[in-house]
């Protein structure tokens, strides 16, 4: 596999070499493209293919680092021209600079994959990366959630952050169905809700978006909640429609698109988890 | 070297459009150099233009190698450049070795692997073989950078292929080094030239020292300095049969140092013969002294000295 880099020092020849081997191994892939363009004003990585799933693929190869500035560069300008690019550094393992420790908590932050090159060509995975078009995501501020959800939270940022956004997604949404059906129990056990149905919802069982609406149409809502925003639980039914967002988008460009809604989803469902939770503790219930 | 570069036109250049050229003789570019000035491009752009000459509708590079490298991983479409007519052969490499030796620390190697051939063309030109004088001006190297080269060229192909997969290798990776091979060369030329029965087979000889160099029985490169030293062991009348034996020991494999060769055959004599030149230079000095402009500070280290030799001679 010996390739011709015109870019990348000679020192590092076999380093790619053994990436091009986890590419094709471990994703795939069959056209490796090398040092060719990404997009305009995109630096060029030095690998990069298409995935099946409609991501690029895309290695940085270098001696001592895994975040450098022109790694930092790369993801920046990925994710200003919305590609759906899958980042890894390879690095030489044994070569690490003092600063690794710190670049690799900050490629895992920004989504950034990390494989580490033995001289052999043996690759151990350090971490995974996450579609750039998925990793600007806004954190959850954990603290922000009552004690009995940040463990799940947490790891539905975790699912999101290494590379199942989609379940990421769901398990907040999980979270939120859960809220608002305890809510619509306790409700119910107050003499609410059902009063001016025909039938009693099965809240354990009924669609959410059913018994969430069943708490919006009560006609006492703005005296349980009062000073509340009907925008909060309007925003609430908005998170119960069904969504196609998982399915696999056909092109990098629908990839993209599907990407950015899913980060705008994982945001707006943690902010509007933490408002209903607020929203829910000042009630009057 | 004539060039004319009077003709030279800046223009932007399609970065596509570029070659390296052929005649470059550095191979290696280390990845922290590239790191730093594509920082610096991405930040300030290409502040000053690379050189380039046309050829068939491309261009080819005199200088600027990093930059163009850099522009090509940042995506740029054009790069700044002074472009002029193609040079001569001879002038291309020269320019090279011009450009480039003066200003970046080169790999060692790649001007040696590249010298024989400008001594060639060197040679066609002036019509005899050049000077050491001649090939300091034609290529800007210094004298000392050539000695060194040809200590590398004159490498059996073999260890030459060797050091350039070992240069290939990143930094961390990398155990054996030009240095080396310089020192390696130095000494065992001494102990040819002193001692020739001290080993048969030369490259059995550096096989030995490079693995003992690899395994760390052979510390430090300046350890391979001992080794001329312990040649020469009858210039400091010590030993030469021990010497010898010595010798032979830190050429077979085993884990004999050239630390513990020297300092079980000429250390002594080494030191004792340091001492006498000391010696002779402080009896060189108190000749020149005038007693009557001795400060008292060097009155007092006079007659330490003084009782120092008397105690010492006293037990003789």
């Amino acid at each position: 596999m010996a390739n011709r880099y015109k870019v990348l020092s000679k020192s590092l020849w076999k380093t790619a070499d053994a990436a091009q081997g986890f590419l094709k191994d471990a994703h795939g892939v069959t056209s490796i493209k090398i040092e060719e363009q990404l997009a305009d004003d995109v630096p060029r990585p030095t690998l990069h293919a298409k995935a099946s799933d409609n991501t690029i693929i895309c290695v940085e190869v270098q001696e001592d680092a895994c975040y450098p500035a022109s790694v930092e560069r790369l993801v920046s300008r990925c994710k200003t021209a919305q590609l759906p690019v899958r980042l890894y550094v390879a690095h030489v393992e044994g070569s690490e600079s003092p600063e690794f420790p710190q670049q690799l908590r900050q490629a895992r932050a920004n989504g950034v994959g990390v494989l580490s090159v033995k001289q052999s060509g043996e690759i151990t995975i350090l971490s995974e990366p996450l579609a750039l078009t998925l990793a600007d995501v806004r954190r959850l501020d954990i603290k922000r959630y009552p004690g009995k959800y940040k463990d799940r939270l947490s790891r539905a940022q975790q699912t999101y952050l290494q590379g199942d956004p989609v379940k990421g997604c769901a398990n907040i949404h999980e979270v939120l169905e859960e809220v608002t059906r305890d809510l619509a129990k306790r409700l119910h056990k107050k003499g609410r809700i059902a009063a001016w149905q025909a039938k009693t919802p099965n809240f354990d069982k009924d669609a959410w978006y059913g018994i969430a609406y069943a708490i919006f149409n009560e006609p006492t809502f703005n005296t349980i909640f009062p000073k509340v925003q009907p925008a909060i639980w309007a925003g609430l039914i908005a998170q119960t429609k069904p969504r196609n967002e998982g399915n696999h988008p056909a092109t990098p460009k629908a990839r993209a698109e599907r990407d950015r809604k899913l980060r705008t989803r994982f945001e707006e469902a943690g902010d509007n988890l933490a408002d209903v939770i607020a929203m829910i503790k000042k009630a009057k219930i | 070297m004539h060039t004319d570069a009077s003709n030279a036109e800046l223009m932007e250049v399609p970065v596509d459009r570029i070659d390296r050229n052929p005649e470059n003789p550095r191979l290696y570019f280390r990845p922290r150099e590239l790191e730093t000035l594509q920082s610096s491009i991405a930040d300030l752009g290409i502040q000053v233009p690379i050189n380039v000459f046309r050829r068939k509708g491309r261009y080819i590079l005199i200088d600027g190698e990093r930059r163009w490298r850099c522009a090509l991983k940042l995506n740029l479409r054009t790069v700044p450049a002074l472009v002029q007519d193609e040079p001569t052969r001879l002038t291309n490499v020269l320019l090279m070795f011009n450009i480039h030796a003066l200003r970046e620390q080169w790999d060692l190697l790649t001007i040696a692997v590249k010298l024989p051939e400008v001594l060639r063309l060197l040679e066609k030109e002036l019509k005899h073989y050049p000077t050491e004088a001649e090939i300091v001006r034609k290529t800007g190297l210094t004298r000392s950078v050539i000695r060194r080269c040809k200590l590398l060229i004159d490498l059996p192909e073999m260890y030459r292929e060797l050091l350039l997969e070992e240069l290939a290798k990143p930094k961390s990776q990398q155990k054996l080094t030009e240095d080396f091979f310089i020192e390696m060369e130095r000494a065992l030329k001494t102990v040819e030239r002193t001692m020739p029965a001290a080993f048969d087979d030369k490259n059995e000889t550096r096989d030995v020292l490079i693995a003992k160099y690899k395994n760390e029985t052979i510390k430090d490169l300046v350890d391979l300095r001992y080794l001329p030293k312990i040649a020469k062991a009858e210039y400091v009348s010590a030993d030469p049969k021990a010497a010898l034996v010595a010798l032979k020991k830190v050429f077979s494999m085993n884990s004999f140092s050239i630390e513990s060769a020297f300092e079980q055959t000429v250390a002594g004599a080494y030191s004792e013969k340091d001492l006498q030149s000391r010696v002779q230079q402080v009896l060189i000095r108190l000749e020149d002294i005038d007693p009557s402009e001795l400060e008292p500070d060097v009155v007092a280290a006079l007659k330490e000295l003084r009782a120092r030799i008397s105690r010492l001679l006293r037990d003789i």
